[in-house]
């Protein structure tokens, strides 16, 4: 009876709660059931997600292959897959997980990039997960790192480990201000291997939140190379 | 951390009919008993019918209100009962020192802990002959007084029900409530500023703490100058403290802590600042963003303010009606809902440069200033009887200035004394201080300020609505806008044209205006008569030669008569009778001839002469004023009644000037009243000699406050009054009315009336027919 009394005490306070802080839909206001249902169904249907048929190695929604991205830049890494296109509520979810403190996009992320792990053959066998590293300042800053989170939540819901063997070394400016050539000149060296046992002969699963050029994710995947990285796989939340 | 305006706020309908419910409550008295029995009913019913739930539950939360301002209303102080039967006690009280109001005065407000060894709570204004502190706990002998507020007059509610003097030595006691240590800490800190600031303490003292110790030379610029907002503890500093301190805590900390350990601190700061309503305000507000925040969910605006206003009002339902509360949340309305949705640049130019984004943020911040300034004016028209839109460049620098001068003055507060660093810090403070001065008499001669315009609750209303209309085009709610715009407009055409004046409204005010006279007569066309304008600045030294810059000063008039003739919607003396030029009867005069428009003056031939008058007229304060000299008896007509001068006649000459004051009587079909301004016997047996038939009146204004040397058995039986009334205060310098006077006034039987207990209003003025 005491669990039963208990149980009823928490439901009367988080009815309480409700009552304060209605849960809502972060990206519109709308009213939800479920703080971590995140999103309301209006937001859902707008949601557009990359299906099948990319270019295997930068998951280009180009329809000619070989790719005109793979052919102008070599990428280093294998294979880059993303869950949704960067527009309409993805775009200001990623805001908000970024610059809002709102933590709760991060699980809600997590969940396709964990069933893509699970449903895609070239994503099977890996060893490990890892993100892309926010730099101490910023992290501070912020208080947590975002892809962390959502990579994390990932690790979790497929029984994969989570290892962050690279740091970020140099305070970068955004990326989003930046052209393509001035972005990977703003990164370069701005990454190291912090543990190369840890790398070395390894599979990884790279995660990162949005895919504009590719050149963080190159970059990094250039460190790992470096350390002597069997296969590097990308997976991002979004792709613009 | 910006509230979003999207997301629900199930608060807000039940929160205003809440409040719909106080308001209800103030107007119409309704049984406890039967609200009650309504809520229980309303209860009962919400259970069984699923479908108009909503509704009864809406309705329940108007009949709780109500219930919520009727119990408030029967708590009524247990002192003010003891003293309704009483008219003054001398007892033992044991109280505790709260707050101080006026350190040169020793008058404190105190809460009183016991009366002749019974306990007893009640808050109570003590004037003390010796210096106590804040914080601790006395016994003392006291006399104690009701503070009667004026019925007609006292416009703004009163925490305190009773004033004390101290008649015994105080002894002190030992605190054994928290309030009191926190009373003590809050004097310490203080002190502790004025040690380390000197004479500049003031303006720390008032950023910290709320306090009012500012010269009212500057409290006056700084309303002209529309900022005084930045100087009393607001909504404002709390967001301050709030970045502040979290930015502080989140170097050691995460941010969820550094924000459970900003709670504890923000509270201690409120009760030193005895819960000011627009801090409460804001605290709430903050701790719900916080609370939606580590929820991970988004809250609305309108879901904060509802609730805190809805926690405000049940814990004490009288603070609605608190003008700082009112203004508060006016202001937070504006900055949640008021703002226009345009932009000076596109959206991804702000994002990516920092240059578009603050002249985008400056452009907001102007833009608020000057829409909360516009949205707040029928308040403070209403209530104060100012406006200023000298605010919005005031602001400007003012803003950025006191939030650096703020956390300065916090660093001063707690750096030790001695110190090379304090007294840096105490150096950047002066040279701040000064550069504020100079920004404050800078803004005050800009000219953008309206004073002394006070509105009647009609126009106020009027304005308010086409405010709010004005806000729908701002919003861009064109249609809206356009549905409304009949509706409203036939609403303002309604509140403007409600008369000023109805029958019920013509009456005779003799005003409780101190030391002084100041008696109002409303004729029933609307018409405006006023004999005398009360006290000036020395007023209780009508002898005394008072300077003409102290006639400028303020006066009783500008702080009472002013808002009050404001409310009724007065804005015209038709006549001004002036009975001579002592300043308790014409201390208000260059006030009054300042703010409202005066058709004729009445003045002795005598007063003319006067250097007074030379310097009035030299400064052409009459305008357009028709000045009447009184240099024999004669007769006006206003309005079917009669108004007659008495004297001084052509053939009287006086020996001194309160002999040579005008005397005269006003006569209606049924009855006559006569004013006699402050004559004295000498002049009173002329009258009686000369004019014995003419003297005759139902009411009668007693000669001189009820002095000993005026008022003779002769005079009064020559006047025969059924009812006189005697301007003086209670418990004055001079004991008037003196008890001889008194005790001639009984023997003619007639009704006793003192303006000392509150204004005199005689209703009706039956006009002849």
């Amino acid at each position: 009876m005491e669990g039963g009394f208990l149980k009823q005490l928490k439901k009367l306070w988080n009815n309480f709660l409700e009552l304060i802080v209605p849960p809502a839909c972060l990206v519109c206001g709308n009213r939800i059931e479920d703080r971590t249902q995140v999103i309301c169904e209006f937001c859902e249907a707008k949601l557009s997600l990359i299906g099948e048929g990319t270019c295997p190695v930068c998951g280009s929604e180009n329809k000619e292959l070989p790719c005109e991205v793979c052919l102008e830049g070599q990428f280093e890494f294998d294979s880059a897959r993303s869950i949704f296109r960067y527009i309409g509520p993805i775009r200001e979810l990623i805001h908000i997980l970024k610059y809002e403190g709102y933590t709760y996009p991060a699980g809600y992320f997590a969940l396709p990039i964990a069933e893509l792990i699970e449903s895609e053959p070239s994503l099977k066998n890996h060893d490990y997960i890892c993100a892309v590293p926010l730099h101490r300042v910023r992290k501070r800053e912020r208080g947590y790192n975002q892809t962390d989170l959502i990579a994390y939540a990932v690790s979790k819901l497929i029984c994969m480990p989570y290892l962050n063997p690279v740091t970020r070394r140099i305070n970068t400016f955004s990326q989003t201000l930046l052209s393509k050539e001035h972005r990977i000149a703003n990164l370069s060296g701005a990454f190291t291997v912090k543990h190369k046992d840890q790398v070395t002969g390894k599979k990884i699963i790279l995660i990162d939140d949005v895919f504009t050029t590719g050149s963080t994710l190159n970059e990094i995947a250039k460190t790992l190379r470096a350390a002597g990285a069997k296969k590097i796989s990308t997976i991002t939340v979004a792709r613009a | 951390m910006e509230a979003n305006s999207k997301a629900p706020a199930p608060f807000v309908l039940p929160v205003i009919f809440w409040i719909i419910g106080i308001i209800l409550a103030k107007i119409i008295q309704i049984n406890i008993l039967f609200l009650l029995i309504l809520a229980s009913g309303l209860l009962i019913l919400g259970v069984f019918c699923k479908k108009i739930r909503l509704i009864l539950l809406i309705i329940l939360f108007l009949v709780l209100g109500m219930l919520r301002f009727s119990i408030v209303k029967k708590e009524s102080s247990p002192l003010a009962l003891i003293l309704q039967e009483n008219e003054h006690l001398q007892q033992e009280i044991c109280f505790t020192v709260t707050n101080v109001f006026s350190v040169e005065e020793m008058r404190y407000a105190v809460e009183l802990d016991s009366l002749a060894g019974f306990p007893l709570q009640d808050n109570i204004i003590l004037s003390c002959s010796e210096k106590i502190l804040p914080g601790k706990s006395y016994c003392l002998l006291a006399e104690i007084y009701p503070l009667v507020r004026d019925p007609i007059l006292d416009i703004y509610p009163n925490r305190y029900s009773a004033i004390g003097y101290q008649l015994g030595k105080a002894k002190s006691i030992d605190a054994k409530d928290v309030r009191d240590y926190l009373g003590r800490l809050r004097y310490k800190l203080l002190s502790s500023l004025e040690i380390k600031l000197g004479d500049q303490a003031d303006w720390a003292k008032a950023l910290l703490f709320g306090e009012s110790g500012l010269k009212q030379e500057y409290i006056n610029q700084l309303t002209e100058a529309g900022i005084i907002h930045l100087v009393v503890v607001s909504g404002m500093h709390i967001w301050l403290i709030y970045m502040i301190i979290v930015s502080f805590f989140r170097i050691f900390f995460r941010r969820e802590l550094a924000e459970f350990l900003f709670l504890p601190s923000i509270l201690l700061y409120a009760s030193l600042n005895n819960w000011a309503p627009s801090v409460t305000r804001s605290i709430i507000m903050i701790s719900i963003v916080i609370l939606a925040r580590w929820l991970q969910s988004p809250v609305s605006g309108a879901q904060t303010m509802a609730l805190s206003i809805f926690i405000i009002t049940l814990l004490s339902p009288m603070q609605l009606f608190n003008i700082g509360l009112q203004l508060s949340y006016i202001s937070i309305l504006v900055i949640f809902y008021g703002l226009p949705h345009f932009r000076l640049f596109a959206q991804n130019k702000i994002l990516n440069n920092s240059v578009y984004k603050m002249l985008e943020n400056i452009k907001e911040g102007i833009l608020l200033s000057t829409l909360i300034s516009i949205a707040i004016t029928p308040f403070t028209l209403y209530y104060f009887g100012t406006a200023s839109l000298n605010g919005i460049i005031g602001n400007i620098i003012g803003i950025p200035l006191m939030s650096i001068m703020l956390p300065l003055s916090m660093l001063v507060l707690i750096s030790p004394q001695g110190w090379y660093i304090t007294k840096l810090f105490v150096l950047c403070y002066k040279a701040l201080n000064s550069l504020w001065i100079s920004w404050i008499q800078f803004c005050h001669t800009l000219p953008f300020s309206l004073s002394a315009n006070y509105l009647s609750l009609y126009q106020a209303l009027a304005l308010a609505i086409v405010i709010l209309w004005c806000f729908l085009l701002i919003r861009s709610k064109y249609k809206t806008a356009l549905k409304t715009l009949i509706p409203a407009s036939l609403l303002v055409m309604g509140f403007m044209l409600i008369p000023n004046i109805n029958k019920q409204d013509a009456s005779i005010y003799v005003f409780n205006c101190g030391m002084g006279d100041c008696t109002l007569i409303r004729f029933q066309d609307g018409k405006t008569m006023l004999i005398d304008t009360g006290g000036g600045k020395n007023f209780g030294t009508p002898e005394a030669f008072v300077n003409e810059v102290d006639y400028q000063q303020e006066s009783w008039l500008s702080k009472n008569l002013l808002p009050w003739l404001g409310k009724k919607g007065i804005n015209r003396i038709d006549y001004l009778i002036l009975t001579h030029l002592h300043n308790d009867h014409c201390g208000g005069l260059i006030t009054l001839l300042n703010h409202k428009k005066i058709g004729h003056i009445f003045v002795s031939d005598e007063s003319v002469e006067q250097d007074f008058w030379n310097y009035a007229q030299k400064q052409k304060y009459f305008g357009s004023a028709k000045i009447h000299t009184i240099n024999d008896t004669c007769s006006f007509f206003i309005d079917k009644a009669r108004l007659k001068f008495l004297h001084p006649d052509k053939n009287y000459l006086p020996h001194n000037e309160n002999n040579a004051s005008l005397v005269c009587r006003l006569d209606t079909k049924k009855e006559s009243i006569l004013f006699t301004g402050d004559i004295e016997s000498e002049a009173e047996f002329y009258l009686v000699d000369n004019y014995a038939k003419e003297l005759k009146a139902n009411y009668l204004k007693i000669p001189h406050h009820g002095s000993r040397s005026s008022s003779s058995t002769e005079f009064l039986e020559a006047v025969s009054p059924q009812e006189v009334w005697i301007t003086a205060p209670r418990k004055n310098i001079y004991r008037f009315p003196h008890p001889d006077t008194m005790q001639r006034i009984q023997k003619q039987q007639a009704k006793i009336l003192l303006t000392g207990n509150g204004t005199i209003r005689k209703i009706g003025i039956p006009a002849k027919e």
